[in-house]
Formats: structure tokens, C-alpha cells, sequence
């Protein structure tokens, strides 16, 4: 596809995007009657459900080899259409109606937080490594060549093997480059600013859905909840004023930011998501809410390839606490669970359909999940030395001769970002202060959310175990912090829900 | 009482977390005024000053001298700007008073400058220096300039006129303020030995050469990349090749061994030390093919002949055009030319 648009048509083609993909997902929740939500939380679900669907559908077209230009105008219809169904069964009649009692103070506080990241994310044109050459430079390939399979993302192992195309990471998921690519086609042209407009609202979205998946409990809990998120820094940031104030200077700029076009936030947004909706639709219950949940979750395994782990820990969590199998819960709650799971399941398809085809360079973890290696980093192997930048060039011998185990970095890294309350204020201390409450353990609901965050960091654990790079690198480039930013929601709503409900009922509703 | 201690307890440490919130508040807040300063365009200016480490500076400028045939004694050398910053001071640790003494005492000639604290300057340089208060008549007969401090009347220089008042060509810019475009354009090399803060793809002079590419090469054509020999560096920011590849598109661009160029960090370091083993470019040779494209440094081109692998690339790939370039993690204009395939012998 040639460039058409200049800058105001691109601009428009971003800000079209937006309420298209808000429509989109609006007419796919459930109805506003069935499950109650206010104006808010209902933006910021039909939000990240229309994104959700948009990458989901988008990787299965493009798995089948459905050219980018067609599968946007179909998602065109498709938005328009379920945005007329959400609009005729009257949701937003029913959303103004529904109170969310938070007070101005709070409402202001939401709203800077929420606003002003969108601001930020769209104050600069994309500026970061992983923003461009990740994930912009496959938008770019979807937009020009209509698909993934071009010789652009294909052609780095070169026909020859010696010589090639140039991209990193060309297993990564498509689904920011398919928002990306979306914008621009909407606007006629490549804008590096304005094709940030469907990555803009993470951080607003966030603390929403999880007011959302907690005002079945009380609204004092949702507005908990929704505060204790929006509050974490590293919504935002991580590591601000590290270097002090000096550090002001840098805001928005450096790879410290967690806004705009990384991979990361959307995880974290569609993981909250999911579970927000998955635990109204179990309260309700209702099987179209919880499908929805599966597919926010498959969402997240479009956007980055650790968002397929937490797919994977998501569904993880529902067997083992029983959410999905034990009597102790209603059996209709039990039955709508199987509908996120099949969802979630059949979400994550098209992209492992997709993934299969495209050339791994350097990030292909599950050939490193293998009990050998595990068995041998676990029994004190040796940080993997060689790797590090000084040691290739012959410098730093003492590292050589001396090299740590591991399994002593990796608890440490984790540990210290749990105390580390630039980037978390004191969201995981809360956090492991109610995963002993016993109020925890008795309710099935709470019970999951804590076995998926525990899940989640058990498993990025094992990926730094495994890592083949060497690990203190990954960690000045905000490795595990950028992993644990995946579960701020879930996280939130253990704390909201302790919080509030010191002898929290087993029932669920 | 007892049965709310629980709750109220736990407000204590909400409102604790909550506080956090004015970290992203003053992130955001401070994240768009700074923006807002730049007119909300991604540019170097945003970042703060490049700075450089006077006696590293000097110690790396006096060993490449003595690699030299032009004895150090007999260099002379003019620093532009003595002053901390523009309207700033000086004093002992001011790094170019530093950087003007090591370079003295190592023998070099010394001509220093500065339109607003020479005076200030000079019990501070004594007289191992000789002090110009016109900076262009510290120029004659010099074999380089060395900006040390970005005053607004040495950025807005005429470089044609530097080049014809000195007698050599080495422009050594220790703020990355100078428009390299500019100082390459005059036949100088713009060196630059400031740290910059801000990221590769801001690079002006990349940026520079992208523009100059895109009018070149259509969007259907091919490039194929090859560096002009062994590889220098293993700077991440040398990786010059993958932001052209993003600035470039949909021109389609090739490189050998890409998957290793293209992987982490880690992978990159084995595709530089590999090159260099393996030294695929030995039996080539240096190619003159007339003037330069962009550069005005017109006896540094980093044209070579092909490999037959690279000869063979080019035709298998269907590329019209072949990218030289000097292995280094600064952009320099002079380190890069784009030729026509057809026009290579």
C-alpha cells in the first residue's frame, strides 16, 4: 500500500481509530443490564475488547493469509456494526445510570493519571528501541505489504543464508503492529506520532476495568482498587528520580517510560481486563462476559510473546484453584469458567498458527524449558559469563574466574523489586500481606487471582532461570520489572478485595 | 473498637501507596512541559547536554596523534570555548581549561578562545597556551578545531571559511553541537567526542543521510550493505543499519548474516567479532568512482570492490544499490556511501 495521507489525514486516521475500536468492542460485552457497569468502566472495557478482538481477528486473518487492507475494512464494519447493537440495546442509558461514587478528589486524580498518559504517549513520535524496531517496523511491514509472510519479516534468514533482510525480534506478536497499522491505514499514510493512537489509553483503561471486576464486591472495594492501580508508578514509569531530580529532565524520554508503543502495558491492561470481566461474569453469572475474558486474555498473548505465558498461567490458575472443577463455588460459576478457558484457548490459536511460520533469531524460550537446564541452573550452574559484554571482548577476567550461580540472582532481583517503592509504592507488599490473609484463601474467586500472580511470577522466575543471555543485563534493561508490571491488576484487586473484606464470604456474590 | 482496628489499620498503608501517585503525576507533568519546550518534536535538544571526559578525550586525541607522521609538536590545535557553558564561567576543573592543558603539556600547540571569559582564562591556562580573541585567526594555519563550549556565535560558523584558514581538516567536536552536515559539506571531518545522551535514531547526520538515500532510491529498490572492512567497534549504537532499515522502509535493505546482526546485544557482539575473524572483505580493494554523493570528504569514501558472495547477493537479491560504510558509533557522513550497483566495476 503506497503512502496517501499527510499529517492531518494521519492524524485523523489515529483519531478515528480510537472510537472505532471503542464501538468495536462495545457491542461484543455483555449488555450494561445483564452486567452493570458506569460510563467509565464501560469505555474502558469496549476499549480494550474492541483492541482485544482487532488482534486476535487480525493474527487469525493474517495466519490464513488475509491481506492487512481487507481484514481493516471488515473490522471497519465489524466496529460500526457493534457499536449500533450496543447502541440500540440502550448500554449507555444504562451506564450513565449506574453510579460509581467516587469522589471529585478521586475522579480528578483518575482522570490526570489517565489523560495525562495518553497526553504523554502522544506528546513525541515514537522514540524508543523496542517502540520502533519491534513492533513499528512490523506495522510498517502490515501497512506497505499487507502481511507478515513478506519477504520484509520473512527474508532475514536471506535465501542464500548469508545475506538477508534486516528485523528483530521476527517471532514477536502482531498485535500493536496491527493497531499501529490500523491508524495509518485509516489516515492514508505512516505517521510515527499519530499510529501511537490505539496504544495511548493502557494506563487509563486500566484502573477501570479493575473497578469494573471488583463492584460486585462493594464500590468501596472497586474504588480501591481502581486507586491502588492507577497509584503504581510503574503504570507509568519505573526507576523515576532514581538519579534524583536530574531525572526530571529525562520524563518521557529514555526507555524508563512504560507508555505508548512497548508491549508490556497492554499485557497488563488486557490481563486486568479479563480478570475483571471473568470475575463479574462467575458473580452474574453470564457465559458471554466470561467469553469476552478469554479473549482480553488472548488479546494480551497478541501483544507480546510473554503475554502468551500469562495465557497460559491465566488458565493455570483457574484449574488448580478450583475455580473450574471444586462443588465449593455455584455451579453456573463453574460453567461460565469453562466458556474463558475454551475462549482464551481458541484466542490464542490463530497467533501459535502464525508464530509457527514466522523465523526465530533470539527469542525462542520454551527450547530452553527443558529439565536439564532447568535441573542445572536450579543445582547452582553458573551465571552464563561469557555472555557479558566485557568478557566478549577480553576484558572484566575476574567475572570469568569467578562467575555467581543464577539461582541466587534471579530471588534477588525479584526481591528487590518487591521493596522497591519508586517504581511499586507499596503495591507488593500489600500484595503478599493478602496472600496470606485467609479471607484469600477461602473464596475461589480471590483464590485464583492469588495462584495467577504467584503463577505469573513463578514463571518469569523460571524464564530468567533459563535465560540464555546473560542475566544481569536483562536486568539494566528493567528485566523482571517490565515482566511484574503484567500483573498489576490482578494484584490490585487482591488488595482492594483484602482491604475491604476482612472476613471475606466464600460465596461469590 | 477492636472490631474496626483491622480496617483501619490497613488504611495506613493504602494511603501510604496512594502518595505514590505524585511520582507519575510529576513524571507526566514534567514529561509534557518538557515536550512542550521542543514544540512536542523528538529531537536532541531534549536530552540533556552532551558532555565529555576532558582527560579521556585528551589521552585518545594525543595517542591517535602520535599514530600520525605530523609530529605532535609541531600540531596546532584551536579550542573553541573555555567557559563551563555559554554565559557560564571558568575555573581549574572547567574540563576545557583540563582538556586544553593536557593537550599543552603533551606538546600539542595550543590556541584557545572564547568570546567571553579569555581574560578569566588566562592565569588559569599561563602560558602554555597562546590566547586569540578572534577565533577565526586561531584558524590559520591550525590542523584542527576543537569545540569545547557550544557558544550560539561558534554554531552558526561558516565552514567553508574554516576550511580554507587551516591546514588540516579535523574538526573535533566535544558538545555534538556543530551541524555535521555542515562541517562534512566544507570537506572537514566532523569527529565528535561528546557523550551524547540522546538516542541513535535522533542522530542529525544519520537523519541527514537517510533524507539523502530516499531521494536517491526508490521505494521498489534493493540495498544491499556492506561494511568497507574490518569492524571497529562493538558499540550497541553502531548498529546504524537497523535504524536505516526503519527510516528506509519499504526500501527493501540486506546484510550479511543478518539474524546475528539483528538479535540481542549479545548476538550483535558475535556478528562484529565474527566479520572480524572471518574477514570476508580481504582481497577487496578501495574504489574512487568521482565525487561523492553527500559527502564532501572526497578521499575518505568508504567504497571497496565487492566479494563474488556479495557480487552474487546482488544479483540473487535483485539489488540496484550497494551501502558502504565505516564501522563506528558515531554517524558520520564521510563514513557512508550509496552507489549505484551499476556503476560499480
Amino acid at each position: 500500500m503506497r503512502s496517501r495521507g499527510g499529517p492531518s489525514l494521519t492524524l485523523i486516521g489515529g483519531l478515528l481509530a480510537v472510537p472505532l475500536l471503542l464501538l468495536g468492542g462495545a457491542g461484543v460485552l455483555p449488555s450494561a443490564k445483564v452486567i452493570p457497569r458506569g460510563l467509565w468502566e464501560n469505555a474502558g472495557l469496549a476499549w480494550l475488547a474492541g483492541c482485544a478482538l482487532f488482534a486476535v481477528f487480525g493474527t487469525l486473518g493474517l495466519a490464513f493469509g488475509v491481506p492487512f487492507p481487507i481484514i481493516a475494512a471488515v473490522a471497519v464494519a465489524g466496529c460500526l456494526f457493534s457499536g449500533w447493537k450496543a447502541w440500540k440495546r440502550g448500554d449507555l442509558e444504562d451506564c450513565r445510570r449506574t453510579p460509581t461514587l467516587l469522589g471529585r478528589g478521586w475522579v480528578l486524580l483518575l482522570a490526570i493519571l489517565g489523560l495525562g498518559s495518553a497526553a504523554l504517549t502522544l506528546a513525541l513520535p515514537i522514540n524508543a528501541f523496542d517502540p520502533l524496531l519491534h513492533f513499528a517496523y512490523k506495522g510498517k511491514i502490515l501497512f506497505h505489504h499487507g502481511s507478515p509472510t513478506d519477504q520484509a519479516l520473512m527474508g532475514i534468514a536471506g535465501d542464500s543464508g548469508l545475506f538477508g533482510r534486516m528485523v528483530t525480534h521476527p517471532n514477536y506478536p502482531l498485535g500493536v503492529p496491527l493497531l499501529e497499522a490500523f491508524a495509518a491505514w485509516l489516515g492514508g499514510g505512516w505517521n510515527d506520532r499519530w499510529v501511537q493512537f490505539p496504544l495511548a489509553f493502557w494506563a487509563a483503561a486500566l484502573p477501570a476495568v479493575v473497578f469494573f471486576g471488583l463492584r460486585h464486591l462493594s464500590l468501596a472495594t472497586a474504588k480501591v482498587g481502581a486507586l491502588v492501580a492507577a497509584s503504581v508508578p510503574m503504570l507509568y514509569v519505573r526507576d523515576f528520580l532514581a538519579e534524583g531530580t536530574g531525572g526530571l529532565a529525562m520524563a518521557g524520554l529514555g526507555n524508563t517510560s512504560s507508555l505508548g508503543g512497548w508491549g508490556d502495558l497492554p499485557i497488563a491492561a488486557l490481563l486486568a481486563g479479563g480478570c475483571g470481566l471473568l470475575l463479574r461474569a462467575r458473580a452474574t453469572p453470564c457465559k458471554r462476559a466470561a467469553m469476552v475474558a478469554g479473549l482480553l486474555v488472548a488479546g494480551g498473548a497478541c501483544m507480546k510473546n510473554e503475554g502468551l505465558a500469562m495465557a497460559g498461567v491465566f488458565a493455570l490458575a483457574l484449574l488448580f484453584s478450583g475455580a473450574l472443577l471444586l462443588a465449593e463455588g455455584e455451579a453456573k460459576s463453574r460453567r461460565v469458567t469453562w466458556f474463558a478457558l475454551a475462549a482464551l484457548l481458541v484466542g490464542v490459536l490463530p497467533w501459535l498458527i502464525l508464530r509457527s511460520s514466522l523465523p526465530s533469531i533470539d527469542e525462542n524460550y520454551l527450547s530452553h524449558f527443558q529439565p536439564d537446564r532447568i535441573a542445572h541452573f536450579l543445582g547452582g550452574g553458573a551465571e552464563l559469563v561469557e555472555k557479558a559484554p566485557k568478557v566478549m571482548v577480553g576484558q572484566a577476567p575476574e567475572l570469568l574466574a569467578n562467575p555467581p550461580e543464577r539461582r541466587m540472582l534471579v530471588p534477588g532481583y525479584f526481591g528487590e523489586e518487591i521493596f522497591d517503592f519508586r517504581s511499586w509504592g507499596l503495591l507488593w507488599p500489600l500484595v503478599f500481606i493478602a496472600l496470606f490473609a485467609p479471607s484469600t484463601r477461602k473464596d475461589p474467586n480471590q483464590r485464583w487471582l492469588a495462584l495467577l500472580v504467584i503463577g505469573g511470577l513463578l514463571l518469569y522466575a523460571l524464564i530468567l532461570l533459563v535465560t540464555p543471555w546473560y542475566l544481569p543485563l536483562l536486568r539494566d534493561k528493567g528485566i523482571p520489572e517490565r515482566l511484574m508490571l503484567h500483573l498489576v491488576g490482578p494484584a490490585s484487586m487482591i488488595v482492594a478485595a483484602w482491604w475491604a473484606r476482612p472476613s471475606f464470604p466464600s460465596s461469590t456474590t | 473498637m477492636p472490631a474496626s482496628w483491622p480496617g483501619s489499620w490497613r488504611k495506613f498503608p493504602l494511603g501510604i501507596h496512594l502518595l505514590f501517585s505524585a511520582l507519575p503525576l510529576m513524571f507526566l507533568a514534567w514529561g509534557l512541559l518538557g515536550t512542550a519546550g521542543e514544540g512536542f518534536h523528538r529531537s536532541p535538544t531534549l536530552y540533556p547536554r552532551p558532555f565529555f571526559d576532558p582527560e579521556e578525550t585528551a589521552q585518545y586525541l594525543v595517542d591517535s596523534w602520535k599514530a600520525r607522521p605530523l609530529p605532535l609538536k609541531e600540531r596546532i590545535v584551536a579550542v573553541w570555548g573555555l567557559a563551563d557553558a555559554p554565559e557560564g564561567g571558568v575555573d581549574p576543573e572547567s574540563p576545557s581549561i583540563v582538556l586544553a592543558l593536557a593537550l599543552a603539556r603533551a606538546g600539542v600547540q595550543i590556541r584557545v578562545s572564547d568570546p567571553g571569559f579569555l581574560e578569566e582564562a588566562k592565569p588559569l591556562l599561563g602560558e602554555r597556551v597562546a590566547f586569540f580573541p578572534d577565533p577565526m585567526a586561531a584558524l590559520e594555519g591550525a590542523h584542527g578545531v576543537l569545540l569545547a563550549t557550544e557558544w550560539p556565535a561558534y554554531l552558526e560558523v561558516d565552514f567553508a571559511e574554516v576550511a580554507s584558514r587551516m591546514a588540516g581538516r579535523e574538526v573535533l567536536d566535544c558538545r555534538a553541537a556543530w551541524d555535521g552536515e555542515a562541517v562534512d559539506g566544507a570537506g572537514l571531518f566532523h569527529l565528535v567526542y561528546a557523550k551524547p545522551s540522546y538516542p541513535p535514531w535522533l542522530d542529525p547526520e544519520l537523519l541527514a543521510f537517510a533524507r539523502h538515500v530516499k531521494s536517491k532510491v526508490g521505494e521498489e529498490e534493493g540495498i544491499l550493505m556492506v561494511p568497507d572492512g574490518r569492524l571497529g567497534t562493538l558499540s550497541g549504537r553502531a548498529r546504524w543499519f537497523l535504524h536505516l532499515n526503519y527510516l528506509l522502509f519499504p526500501r527493501r535493505l540486506y546484510l550479511r548474516k543478518p539474524a546475528l546482526a539483528c538479535g540481542t546485544s549479545g548476538q550483535y557482539r558475535e556478528w562484529v567479532l565474527d566479520w572480524n575473524r572471518e574477514r570476508p572483505w580481504k582481497g577487496t580493494r578501495r574504489l574512487r568512482l568521482g565525487d561523492r554523493a553527500l559527502s564532501g570528504v572526497v578521499d575518505a569514501s568508504p567504497i571497496r570492490s565487492l566479494t563474488p558472495d556479495e557480487t552474487k547477493a546482488l544479483a540473487t537479491l535483485n539489488a540496484d544499490w550497494v551501502l558502504y560504510w565505516t564501522h563506528n558509533s558515531d554517524f558520520r557522513i564521510t563514513d557512508w556511501e550509496c552507489v549505484p550497483a551499476g556503476a560499480l566495476p
